[in-house]
């Protein structure tokens, strides 16, 4: 009964989904194909377990060849973090997504005591496997450290799943609603800085194991001191009992707060999705089209932590890249770090195309060019990494009159990224509507988007001035597909 | 005006418009009867350019609905029946983003703006966010921003229900000032009670299908019944159905 509450739940999520795109829903053949094939919970589920473990065979070699059992299971623990961060931002936000699609209005006045745990199995049913997945080859080669650390590293792995949905639970529970009032902007931003600088910690940790793998055996006491934290902790897979007790102690504390938040959910999702007191004065303010759809945008995020936090998402994965182009000065980092800024600017196009959520009919009463709807959305994409980017470079010349040669790069290159990951998804649509997050499109972005990086980068190499047409050419060879 | 000829949707192998045609003249409203899965939605969201037909035509002010779908929204104002809104914006912000988005200038956005929230009562809460409002007040929000624009078409589906008496009879009133400004509006709705007070003209739609068009007196008198509620349920051949649930539930409970 459970699985197919869980079940039904999907199909809605991916109907609601697909309905809001008119070409689909326009088109019964097709939408009964394309729900056909997304509705299917099994059938996602393979498909996304089978690409997770692609992804995972490229990851594992590493656990394998390196010649220490000490720095295999540090490096195992590093890549404990992917599906923890994974978790954490995909429960944050599809949370407050699948909220704001009305999925659980149906169950409301139902006698359920602890819905929300409807909501948490829906999401782990999505996240679990992938995780699990994606570092199965991991598990399987650390097996080569006993059959005790390989199940150990498995129960980690799952942990860390678990302690990043949690905290993404938690996160919604606690920040997930629209809130109001005065200074409700400021409170906002500041909520999502403050988890953006929670996640920014474990990169700091990330560095530190880095570190550590490269200097065990000088480190070792301190890496065995510090053990008790994760993805620390999961390198005890060597030692089975001070592993098997850390599991535990990990397990009782993110099992408390997993049950106290759950139990908390219903009531939050019960209540409605915002709250908050007097907002504005009240007064009309008019822009154009495309702006006033950005503005929107933002006024939406910045009201709600968890979109917030997936718009920021960018800055907190280019963190590594602008640690690495401050310590070392030099010309070619700060390149590397422009690079990674805009090669990541295309990640926040799942949070972009999940701003509206129900209300995105609203736009469809409206007389909405997609070409109008397009260039909003490439403003609201593009608008972090830009200003983030730039702002880093220009303190960079600070260190480095380098880093200035590549502050064209820093506005162009989100541009052209954003731009990309926008025409892929737009590909062939005539309509304003939201599309799918496929695999297929996620994968053609990268590609894409890898290619105008590489090009950038090899022609700043060649001639440094050279990566600015070629970045011109394709920022208005895109934004000119975009208006069409 | 609008003039809709031969209209059909079709859903996969379910048909839900069977070809039906209608015409609404300047100056005229329109009410459009059925019930529940009729097509009424469907047919008032195929007006307002939302979703597009399968086949027949529609013109509205001398635009093709499928040929110009852009222009048609620009003139039509349509209101669902359930507020679609955005639940994080202020009222004052979302009619912002409509006016933006409509071109409206902002002396016109201003006073318009007053008008209708003075005139629905709803100022102490367009400060506040959306999300926060009573169902009711969402739908004064929702209706005030079907009509910024000054539409010269305007569509409601069941726009009314959610509406307390005072702010249905400032819509009535609103309606009826419409018309004499010459402006086309079709209005659906189950409260039979106000189609019968607003509608100069109305279409019962059953199955898909237009089974019955005239004013209020005609259909009354077409089929030989007192008030308007009997000969919705005559001509939807739910007379007798309806009484033999009414027997059916008695003996239930």
């Amino acid at each position: 009964m459970e699985w197919e509450i869980i079940r039904v739940l999907y199909r809605e999520m991916t109907y609601r989904r697909l309905k809001a795109n008119p070409q689909l829903s326009a088109d019964w053949e097709k939408f009964s194909k394309a729900f056909k094939r997304g509705g299917s919970l099994k059938r996602a589920l393979i498909s996304q377990s089978i690409l997770y473990s692609l992804f995972g065979l490229i990851l594992s070699p590493a656990v394998y060849y390196t010649k220490d059992p000490g720095g295999s299971a540090v490096i195992y623990a590093s890549y404990c973090m992917i599906p923890m961060i994974m978790a954490l931002y995909g429960t944050a936000v599809t949370a407050q997504y699948a909220v704001s699609l009305g999925l659980f209005e149906p169950l409301l006045s139902l006698p359920i005591e602890v819905g929300g745990r409807y909501l948490s199995v829906l999401l782990l049913t999505i996240e679990l496997p992938t995780a699990l997945f994606l570092l199965a080859p991991s598990v399987a080669l650390a097996l080569r450290l006993g059959a005790l650390n390989g199940l150990l590293g498995f129960a980690w792995a799952i942990t860390g799943t678990m302690l990043g949905h949690t905290l993404g639970l938690f996160i919604y529970d606690r920040f997930g609603r629209v809130s109001g009032g005065r200074f409700s902007g400021v409170k906002t931003a500041l909520k999502a800085l403050g988890i953006l600088v929670v996640m920014s910690l474990f990169y700091g940790l990330n560095y530190f194991q880095r570190y550590v793998a490269t200097h065990y055996e000088g480190l070792k006491e301190v890496f065995q001191r510090y053990s008790v934290a994760y993805p620390f902790s999961v390198s005890t897979v060597e030692k089975p009992l001070l592993s098997i007790g850390l599991l535990i102690a990990y397990g009782l504390v993110i099992g408390t707060v997993y049950v106290l938040t759950v139990r908390r959910l219903w009531a939050r999702i019960s209540e409605g999705t915002a709250t908050g007191g007097r907002k504005t004065t009240g007064r009309i303010s008019l822009h154009s089209p495309a702006l006033a759809l950005a503005l929107k945008d933002f006024k939406v995020a910045s009201r709600n932590t968890s979109l917030l936090t997936g718009l920021l998402m960018p800055i907190v994965v280019i963190i590594p890249s602008l640690i690495g182009a401050i310590n070392s000065g030099s010309g070619s980092a700060a390149l590397g770090f422009v690079l990674a800024v805009g090669w990541t600017s295309a990640i926040s196009i799942d949070a972009v195309l999940k701003i509206d959520g129900r209300a995105f009919e609203v736009l469809r009463t409206l007389p909405l060019e997609l070409k109008t709807f397009l260039r909003g959305k490439i403003i609201t994409m593009a608008t972090i990494p830009v200003v983030s980017g730039t702002l880093a470079t220009a303190v960079l010349s600070l260190k480095t009159s380098e880093a200035l040669k590549v502050l064209p790069l820093a506005v162009l290159l989100p541009v052209a990224t954003s731009g990309t990951a926008l025409a892929v998804f737009y590909w062939k649509a005539e309509e304003v509507s939201l599309p799918q997050t496929t695999w297929k499109k996620m994968l053609a972005t990268l590609a894409v988007n890898g290619l105008i990086v590489g090009i950038t980068g090899g022609l700043w190499y060649l001639r440094w001035f050279l990566s600015v047409p070629f970045l011109l050419a394709v920022d208005t060879l895109l934004l000119w597909y975009l208006s069409r | 005006m609008i003039e809709v000829e031969n209209l059909v949707k079709r859903f996969g192998g379910r048909v839900t418009l069977k070809g039906i045609s209608f015409t609404v003249h300047d100056g005229e409203i329109y009410g459009l009867l059925g019930p529940n899965g009729s097509g009424k939605s469907t047919t008032m969201r195929i007006l307002a350019g939302i979703i597009p037909p399968s086949d027949g035509k529609i013109v509205v002010n001398g635009i093709d609905v499928a040929e110009r779908p852009m222009d048609v929204k620009r003139i039509t104002g349509y209101i669902p029946e359930t507020p679609l809104l955005y639940e994080s914006l202020t009222p004052m912000e979302f009619f912002s983003l409509v006016g933006s988005i409509r071109k409206i200038p902002k002396g016109e956005l201003e006073e318009r703006v007053e008008r209708l929230v003075s005139a629905f009562g709803i100022e102490e809460y367009v400060g506040e966010l959306i999300g926060t409002l009573s169902f009711g007040t969402r739908q004064k929000v929702s209706i005030i921003a079907g009509l910024l624009h000054d539409p010269e078409v305007l569509i409601l589906d069941e726009a009314i229900n959610g509406l307390d008496p005072k702010s249905a009879r400032i819509m009535k009133e609103l309606l009826n000032g419409f018309k004499e400004e010459g402006k086309s509006i079709v209005f659906s709705t189950h409260v039979l009670a106000i189609a019968e007070a607003v509608c100069d003209r109305i279409g019962i739609i059953y199955n898909g299908e237009l089974i019955a068009e005239g004013t209020p007196e005609e259909l009354k008198s077409f089929a030989h019944e007192e008030n308007l509620e009997d000969v919705f349920l005559k001509l939807t051949q739910s007379q007798e159905e309806v009484s033999s649930l009414v027997r059916a539930l008695k003996e239930a409970f």
